[in-house]
């Protein structure tokens, strides 16, 4: 039993904390909207130094390196506070190694690569949230070509993402998790409608309409009517850089220094409620290096994956709120650390899946309880 | 012990319940915060029904059903302050919006940048601070209410108002933070409830899911139990204990009706679209008011157990 | 060398004979009270009360791995005491540990568990062991789960060097003992959740049932691990007896702790009536956990460690 890496994995992220010392002010895990720009100098950065693809295999233009590489990379970049792993080298390239075509690679693989091109991710529905596979949007096929309607709803970055990365239904009505096709759709593209959706913390999401965008079925990645297997295997190989812990040693590691600041520190019940979240902290860590573990060895990591999600969300949520009950009414002012780190928290534990539905796959699949009524 | 209401406050209440539903709700709410105003109109209407003298007219407990049920209707308005905090230190209620001050708070303060008279706490005394509305600095607020800026040198000035008034302020604070916690809260559980029968995933309603059901429960547990404390402690005329009881209790159950409602609201109650944010974010302010529960919960530990406490 | 999350086959095979001993001896349930002589004995053959002694092979790890089966059968007496003896005391004292012929109490000012009955007895106060035993005339009484306490006035003889070392390894094996109790009360809340049948399902189709088991798995998951990188940590500082405690050690008591307590709570609402006999399956261990929940070595200086560790932290990264 080994809870350290090894020697190049550490010089790696050594090397990592030092490219980060020149984005310190960056805070695009918090602002990536507001910060865009910025955010994707980073990733260009990162690109040109073969970190979007680092465990990409070689012949897609990849280092083949390990998980634990990419688990360090985002775990510093996240406690940096300089951005979230982005979705195109993420999933989208992922599922493309695995399913795109020799031209789909050609074309997208380079500018994901170097940082250059970016998703959103076009999944939820207003009426499909929880249960994705009940969505309607319909990609029609027409020759060389789909016309998709639909709506869409709640895209994080759309706004200033190039391509949207849509869920949609190429067979039957209501035919749930069978028929759903993957298309790779341009967001500025004839017939695509956004809307701004902001959000309470500042941020915004987006709301996408389709109205007869023609796709070409070249855009299709991986069969027809069979993205929801190739959907799970994008998520699987992620789950290690999805929760960064990095995030949430940051979140108890800043309240405490404010603490020290406004000389709350002395306070029994402050120390007591530090000394708790410190341990929280450290339970996030060692959740995240267990999905690590098992998918280095190539064990399923479902139900790790989502405990891992529903401590760390929690946890987060659980040291701003108390952020916020120490600064009183002083942190509802905008700019007031506490209260950005209490509204970045808030819907952390309803988006990419709620604490709900993760609660139930533990429960599933690590309880053997169905959870259903 | 009486939990009914008599034929005339059943009376004052619905005529209360009738104004509101005319004059306020969550819509109106969004529109003035998108303005940063407050509510000049209902606070005309409720002066003109008579509403906002309940307390020296009528007697305290009916006041703070206007104050819980002005809360439930999201009104953008310093009814706590002026319907029941003022009456209970000023002979004459003042006409103009009333903003309560800690004299060592830091934070922006509620309604400030509108009133034209502050009633700060400062140690053992209150004071009064005569101000030209709208002369103190709006605070950009998301939280429902404007704020807005008192300076430090305001809330050292004015006109003490004798022996226990500073005591007797933060006592009927506290008691209208308890009820507008108490009817915000009500008004986001309800919200969230009538979203959730008509939401359905996975082929039924939301609502239907055990664990949906029982966290909803337990938060209408807590906020029935929040609305009892703050009436009992005004039928009683705010005594210290008590106040301190139920604004503990209403800071907390606030707390938890703001994390359970948005999170059983999934997405689209993180948007400006849907009503939740309207009580939500109330409750958010509300709830660090005055040191907020910790604080709350150290008066209960000083009225009850204080040296030479009985 | 990566990172590497399982136990060595030498650390399971402890961990397997340990379990072995325990089925056949302990059996279905544990029992209220101090451990019968021959049960001690038997640990002392298995090698489990010399683990992380300086004449052991095994470290930590192996002692977290035997204290993880101890727990799923809530092993009764003064098991982690001895564990803390084989740091602290001098050498032929360690060896009769060791063999099972001399029994240590860890206790408070006032209070000393497994009294009489063990022949050293030690104080804690803060980082600090002290043998301390307790005058004649002491007061006998018993614990919640029927274990001994003594109660007397003691007198400190000397304070034990490398104390800090020890307390560190008794607060990460009450951890594992705690998760392995835990795990066993999460197992059998399980079971009983997919076979009961009311309203004509299992009950744990029931979400109010499902997603607290959830919440309780999750928590002892974490503390789980947690714990084994406190033994890691411990085992790499194991020479280092004295100095500021490096931490995991008491975050993990801290964590195993809460988790177990909050895993009892949940499995007893789930079990109903059923989780109320004294025979167990479930009482007993809940018994045991809260017992060992609130062990002398008590958590206000685990507490404190932990936000000396976070000063240290932030003073590092944050400037
Ligand atoms: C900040 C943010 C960013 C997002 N970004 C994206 C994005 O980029 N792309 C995208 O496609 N989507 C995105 N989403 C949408 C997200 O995936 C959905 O919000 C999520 O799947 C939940 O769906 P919903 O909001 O419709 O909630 P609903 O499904 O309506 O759920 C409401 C509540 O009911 C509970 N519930 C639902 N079903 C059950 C059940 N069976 N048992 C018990 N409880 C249940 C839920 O847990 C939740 O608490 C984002 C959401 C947020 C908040």
């Amino acid at each position: 039993m080994r809870f350290r890496f090894s020697e190049p994995e550490e010089r790696f992220r050594r090397e990592v904390r030092s490219f980060l010392a020149d984005h310190r002010d960056l805070d695009g895990y918090f602002r990536q909207g507001q910060r865009w720009p910025a955010v994707k100098g980073l990733f260009q950065e990162m690109g040109a130094r073969g970190w979007l693809s680092l465990a990409w295999p070689e012949e897609d233009g990849g280092a083949a390196g390990s998980p634990a590489l990419e688990y360090l990379l985002w775990d510093e970049v996240a406690y940096a506070r300089a951005a979230r792993n982005p979705l195109s080298a993420g999933i989208v390239a992922r599922t493309l190694i695995r399913h795109g075509t020799a031209e789909q690679k050609r074309r997208y693989l380079p500018p994901i690569r170097s940082g250059d091109l970016h998703f959103a991710l076009g999944y939820s529905e207003p009426e499909a949230g929880s249960d994705l596979a009940s969505l309607r949007c319909r990609a029609e096929r027409h020759g060389e070509e789909y016309v998709v309607d639909g709506h869409k709803c709640w895209q994080s970055y759309a706004q200033d993402m190039d391509c949207l990365w849509l869920l949609c239904r190429t067979g039957e009505p209501g035919g749930r998790s069978e028929g759903l096709s993957l298309l790779i759709v341009d967001l500025d593209a004839p017939g695509v409608g956004r809307r701004d959706l902001p959000i309470l913390d500042g941020e915004q999401l987006n709301e996408i309409r389709l109205d007869a965008v023609r796709v070409p079925v070249s855009r299709r990645v991986g069969p027809e009517g069979g993205a929801w297997k190739i959907m799970g295997e994008a998520l699987a190989d992620e789950r290690h850089i999805q929760f960064p812990p990095g995030r949430v040693h940051r979140d108890v590691e800043e309240l405490h220094a404010w603490c020290r600041n406004r000389r709350l520190d002395a306070d029994a019940g402050v120390r007591r409620e530090l000394s708790a979240l410190a341990v929280v902290a450290l339970q996030v860590e060692m959740m995240a290096l267990r999905v690590l573990d098992a998918m280095q060895r190539g064990h399923d990591a479902t139900a790790l994956a989502a405990a891992n999600k529903v401590l760390h969300t929690e946890a987060c949520q659980r040291i701003a709120r108390t952020a916020l009950e120490w600064e009183g009414p002083a942190a509802l002012l905008e700019d007031a650390r506490p209260a950005l780190l209490w509204r970045q928290s808030m819907w952390e534990t309803v988006g990419g899946g709620t604490s709900e539905i993760m609660r139930g796959i533990v429960a599933k699949r690590a309880l053997g309880l169905s959870g259903r009524a | 012990m009486d939990f009914e209401l008599d034929g005339e406050q059943q009376a004052i209440l619905d005529s209360v319940d009738v104004l509101l539903s005319l004059r306020a709700g969550p819509e109106r709410a969004i529109a003035l915060a998108a303005k940063g105003e407050l509510d000049h109109d209902l606070a005309r209407a409720l002066r003109e029904a008579g509403f906002l003298s309940l307390a020296t007219e009528v007697g305290p407990l009916e006041a703070a059903l206007l104050v819980e049920r002005a809360a439930r209707a999201a009104a953008v308005l310093d009814v706590g302050a002026r319907a029941l905090v003022a009456p209970a230190l000023l002979r004459e209620v003042p006409d103009v919006p009333v903003a309560l001050v800690h004299a060592d708070g830091r934070g922006p303060v509620r309604h400030a940048a509108f009133a034209g008279v502050l009633l700060v706490a400062d140690g053992a005394v209150a004071r009064l601070v005569r101000v030209e509305p709208g002369s103190l600095a709006p605070v950009r607020s998301g939280y429902g209410d404007p704020l807005g800026f008192v300076p430090e040198a305001l809330r050292r000035s004015g006109e003490a108002l004798g022996a226990g008034s500073g005591e007797r302020l933060l006592r009927w604070w506290r008691l209208a933070l308890a009820l507008e916690l108490s009817g915000a809260s009500t008004a986001a559980l309800a919200t969230t409830v009538a979203y959730l029968k008509q939401r359905r995933q996975f082929g039924r309603a939301i609502g239907s899911f055990q664990a949906v059901q029982h966290r909803l429960a337990r938060c209408a547990i807590r906020t029935e139990a929040s609305r009892w404390l703050a009436l009992e402690a005004a039928h009683h005329g705010a005594p210290g204990e008590r106040v301190a009881v139920a604004a503990a209790h209403a800071a907390d159950t606030a707390a938890q009706v703001f994390r359970e409602t948005h999170q059983l609201s999934g997405a689209i109650g993180f948007t400006r679209e849907h009503d939740l944010h309207v009580f939500s974010m109330r409750l958010q302010s509300l709830r660090l008011e005055l040191g907020g529960s910790t604080a709350h919960a150290r008066a209960i530990t000083a009225e009850r157990w204080a040296e030479g406490a009985p | 060398m990566s990172l590497d999350l399982a136990f060595s086959s030498e650390q399971l095979a402890v961990g397997e004979a340990v379990a072995g001993f325990c089925r056949e001896r302990v059996g279905g349930a544990p029992p209220a009270g101090d451990c019968p002589a021959d049960w001690w004995q038997g640990l002392a053959e298995l090698g489990v009360l010399e683990l992380a002694s300086p004449e052991a092979e095994g470290g930590a790890l192996e002692a977290t791995a035997a204290f993880e089966e101890l727990g799923a059968v809530a092993f009764p007496g003064p098991v982690v005491e001895a564990l803390i003896g084989g740091q602290v005391l001098r050498r032929e004292e360690r060896a009769a540990v060791a063999r099972g012929a001399l029994r240590v109490s860890v206790g408070t000012h006032d209070l000393a568990p497994f009294v009489p009955g063990c022949e050293v007895q030690l104080e804690v106060s803060g980082q600090s062991l002290f043998r301390a035993p307790l005058a004649a005339g002491f007061e006998s009484l018993s614990s919640l789960d029927a274990e001994p306490v003594a109660r007397g006035v003691r007198t400190r003889e000397e304070r034990l060097e490398r104390s800090r070392a020890g307390l560190d390894l008794g607060r990460l094996l009450l951890a594992a003992y705690l998760v392995g109790a835990a795990r066993r009360v999460v197992a059998l809340a399980a079971d009983h959740a997919r076979t009961r049948t009311q309203f004509g399902r299992p009950i744990g189709d029931f979400q109010a049932v499902a997603h607290p088991l959830a919440d309780v798995y999750i928590g002892v998951a974490s503390a789980e691990t947690l714990t084994h990188a406190a033994a890691c940590e411990w085992d790499e500082r194991r020479d280092e007896g004295e100095g500021p405690s490096p931490g995991l050690a008491a975050a993990a008591w801290l964590a195993a702790r809460e988790a177990a307590l909050e895993a009892c709570h949940v499995a007893h609402q789930v079990m109903g009536a059923q989780g109320m006999t004294l025979e167990g399956p479930l009482y007993p261990l809940s018994r045991r956990i809260r017992q060992r929940a609130s062990h002398a070595i008590g958590t206000a200086t685990a507490r404190e460690s932990m936000v000396a560790r976070l000063d240290a932290r932030v003073g590092e990264s944050l400037g």
